[in-house]
């Protein structure tokens, strides 16, 4: 039998029990190793993941001279693929501890304000619950547990949801509008040529394109060389040419710095604590 | 609160209370005013006019509760120029875990209004978090990936995904993001296998998607609230964006007046000192 | 949406709201609520989008055993809580950095490469006299915001130290339209909060 096929029933229970035993089993012996072989093996397995996708790239999909070629990392983009979403789902309770770890410490030394804390916990713990029991109860009015039916629990989810952390994400991030008003009464100072160019740009672009701006040049013609100095227009012309230019420019500036970053990693040139994994002070 | 510290506050509340004021008084009174599609916008509302109805359209719903503002009223009035085109789309997110329930709720008020049902007419993937392997492998085997849609059927099950299979039966992909979550949509679809894109932002992000509209890279632009109103203008549906653009224009008058008097006041403020001075 | 749901969410934002007035209990109970209502809304998307679909149907109902590693490697990462095997997280992190890092390549030829080709614009063509300024003032800017971020050398030629002073001029245009576009966003967020005050919460209409 192939070493891969489906098992199930008590044998797929054996195949995932010594899956396991060999993993902590490996890497008891690796944590054996001194800890410039553990660095050694962490670059080369930097390297070679790195390769995979550098690989699949590079090397061709079909070959010419080689009529029987074929790219053999590409059959494994969607298993990788499905392999990370699933990785990367597994670590979803980092934060959670993290988060967990502070406010529970705020709660055991009952620091000021500790029921801030108390109400963190309350409001995650309700979300999990109810989030994971509305999903696999349906909306009906069956009888669900704890006294509540099946549609009172999606009421409950729905309060969460729609009355509590949408409205709340969505104004957290709307007082920043205020900030912004007091901003451009206290802070935006125009004290050389360089930032009135700057806020000329900004007042063209904030009334171009809403309609009191609009209206301020509709009497100059709909169409001809005139018509380019309407405020839409020439908000229009600035966002494609102008600042667009300066925007591509500084775009190429990232991705030149963003690919001498991602051969760093790759290459393990990266310094740093993080990187030269040196071991932590006792 | 110190008396001298709550005068040093007075300006701030004041500027509070204005731009409360303005766009309390702009929304329960706003100025009917049309709006003419912008030519990013209307390049966007083209190509998806000339999508061929066989074909799947993936709105990537890469925003969360805090960009609401924007981004909802642009998935509002992209879903309704679908339903109305009679157009089959998927909802899709892998930036954020609320962006495909914020859709959600979107499209299933809007398909009450159309006439549209669930798993037919739309289907909504759910949320797939591993990035850009995971677009990936979407692009080469769209059910593998995916598996169940959000109401956890089998994603083969769904009418909507009869014989979508990957990324040649994708008519396009529209992303309505509040990051940056474009790149990989170029990279990896329209880069490498012409899947034509479209782009709904934000508006800190919107003078960043020129670049990639200059290369033709993506079909068309919707930014900000604005882009979501030019939208519905040119689809003739009314909408969110529409109703706030009285307030929108309120908003930005008052930015530009502060700014304004801010400067005066800094140039009266140095007056005086060099007058004293001298 | 249920009256209820309304009223909950009224009451909320104008909680959240009592924070422009000054830092104060009211408001900060309510960033608690937000915190922990997001943090336990991701940890139960992620299980029934992510684990049961994705890894438990696989392993458990299909009996694809090696879909055990994921959880071994996903594992490994929580071991960045343990001094003494802190070094097998780095590893499985570092590992997934450089796997990333791979796409770098990838992803910097089919964007970028599109928009050099882009970049090269006509500037004497025939064509109308806008499109060739607008062409030119193109090829201006770009050059001149590129040799501004030359940090390779010092700026002593008088041609690199004149290019370089004209891209920051020009680099103000864009940050000017990068700020217009910000404050439109921004301003589109409270709107969409205010219109939900007043119209669902307090259920006025627009006249």
């Amino acid at each position: 039998m192939h070493p891969f096929a489906p098992v199930h029933g008590r044998e797929l229970w054996i195949y995932i029990a010594a899956a396991t035993a060999g993993w902590i089993a490996l890497f008891a012996l690796l944590h054996r190793l001194p800890l410039r072989h553990k660095r050694a093996l962490t670059i080369a397995l930097t390297f070679i993941a790195g390769l995979f996708y550098t690989l699949e790239f590079y090397l061709p999909a079909k070959s010419h001279w080689f009529p029987w070629w074929k790219n053999p990392l590409s059959d494994l983009i969607v298993p990788m693929g499905n392999a990370m979403n699933v990785i990367f789902g597994f670590t979803l309770a980092l934060g959670l501890i993290n988060l967990a770890m502070i406010h529970g410490r705020n709660i055991a030394r009952k620091r000021p304000g500790w029921f801030n804390s108390a109400a963190f916990f309350a409001a995650m713990i309700s979300m999990i619950v109810f989030g994971l029991w509305q999903t696999y109860t349906p909306d009906t009015n069956r009888p669900a547990a704890l006294g509540l039916s099946c549609a009172q629990v999606h009421r409950v989810y729905d309060v969460l949801f729609n009355g509590l952390l949408q409205p709340l994400g969505a104004t957290v991030f709307s007082i920043l509008a205020f900030y912004m008003a007091t901003a451009a009464f206290r802070a935006f100072r125009i004290r050389a040529a360089e930032a009135a160019l700057m806020m000329a740009s900004a007042f063209i672009v904030m009334l171009g394109q809403v309609p009191v701006g609009r209206a301020l040049t509709n009497w100059l013609p709909a169409h001809g060389f005139y018509s380019q100095f309407r405020l839409e227009r020439f908000m229009g012309w600035i966002l494609n040419t102008w600042s667009m230019a300066g925007v591509r420019a500084v775009g190429f500036g990232l991705a030149v710095g963003g690919l001498s970053m991602a051969l760093r990693i790759w290459l393990s040139l990266e310094r740093g604590s993080f990187f030269e994994m040196r071991e932590s002070k006792p | 609160m110190s008396v001298a510290a709550g005068r040093s506050e007075r300006p701030r509340y004041v500027i509070y209370a204005l731009l409360w004021l303005i766009v309390i008084v702009t929304l329960i009174w706003p100025i009917p005013s049309p709006m003419k599609a912008s030519p990013p916008v209307r390049s966007l509302h083209n190509a998806i006019e000339a999508l061929p109805r066989n074909k799947l359209v993936i709105l990537s719903v890469s925003w969360d509760v805090g960009t609401r503002g924007e981004n909802g009223p642009q998935t509002a009035a992209l879903v309704q120029h679908l339903f109305k085109s009679g157009r089959r789309f998927a909802i899709f997110g892998w930036a954020y875990p609320t962006g495909p329930m914020l859709a959600e709720g979107i499209a299933q008020s809007l398909s009450r209004k159309y006439g549209k049902r669930y798993g037919t007419d739309w289907v909504n993937w759910g949320f797939k978090a591993g990035g850009i392997p995971t677009l990936q492998a979407l692009a080469k085997d769209i059910p593998r990936t995916i598996v169940e849609d959000i109401r956890h059927t089998t994603i083969t099950d769904v009418p909507a995904m009869a014989g979508v299979r990957d990324w040649h039966e994708i008519g396009m992909v529209i992303d309505i993001t509040g990051s940056a979550t474009l790149d990989a949509w170029v990279a990896f679809w329209q880069g490498v296998y012409g899947v034509p894109l479209g782009y709904a932002c934000t508006g800190v992000m919107g003078p960043e998607a020129f670049p990639y509209l200059d290369a033709g890279q993506i079909k068309g632009v919707l930014n900000a609230l604005v882009g979501a109103a030019e939208y519905e203008a040119m689809v003739g549906i009314g909408g969110q964006g529409q109703q706030r653009m009285t307030s929108q224009s309120a908003a930005h008058v008052l930015i530009i007046a502060l700014i304004i008097l801010g400067n005066v006041l800094m140039v009266r403020d140095r007056r005086r000192k060099a007058g004293d001075r001298g | 949406m249920p009256w209820y749901v309304i009223f909950v969410g009224g009451i909320a934002t104008l909680g959240t709201y009592t924070l422009l007035y000054r830092e104060n209990s009211i408001s900060r109970f309510f960033e608690h609520v937000f915190v922990g209502v997001g943090a336990g809304y991701g940890f139960y998307f992620y299980i029934t989008s992510i684990i049961v679909p994705n890894w438990g149907k696989p392993l458990f109902v299909e009996g694809k055993w090696y879909w055990i590693f994921p959880l071994l490697i996903g594992g490994m990462y929580y071991l960045i809580y343990s001094r003494r095997l802190v070094w097998m997280a780095r590893m499985v992190m570092l590992t997934t950095m450089g796997l990333y890092a791979g796409l770098a390549f990838k992803q910097f030829i089919t964007v970028y490469v599109p928009q050099i080709a882009a970049s090269f614009k006509p500037v004497v063509a025939r064509s109308f006299p806008y499109v060739q300024f607008s062409n030119l003032l193109f090829f201006v800017t770009i050059v001149t915001v590129m040799s501004y971020f030359f940090f390779s050398f010092e700026h002593r030629h008088p041609l690199i130290r004149g290019s370089s002073r004209i891209g920051r001029w020009m680099l103000m245009v864009s940050f000017g339209a990068i700020f217009g576009s910000t404050v439109m966003g921004r301003m589109s967020l409270f709107i969409d909060r205010a219109a939900f005050l007043l119209f669902d919460f307090l259920r006025l209409s627009p006249r």
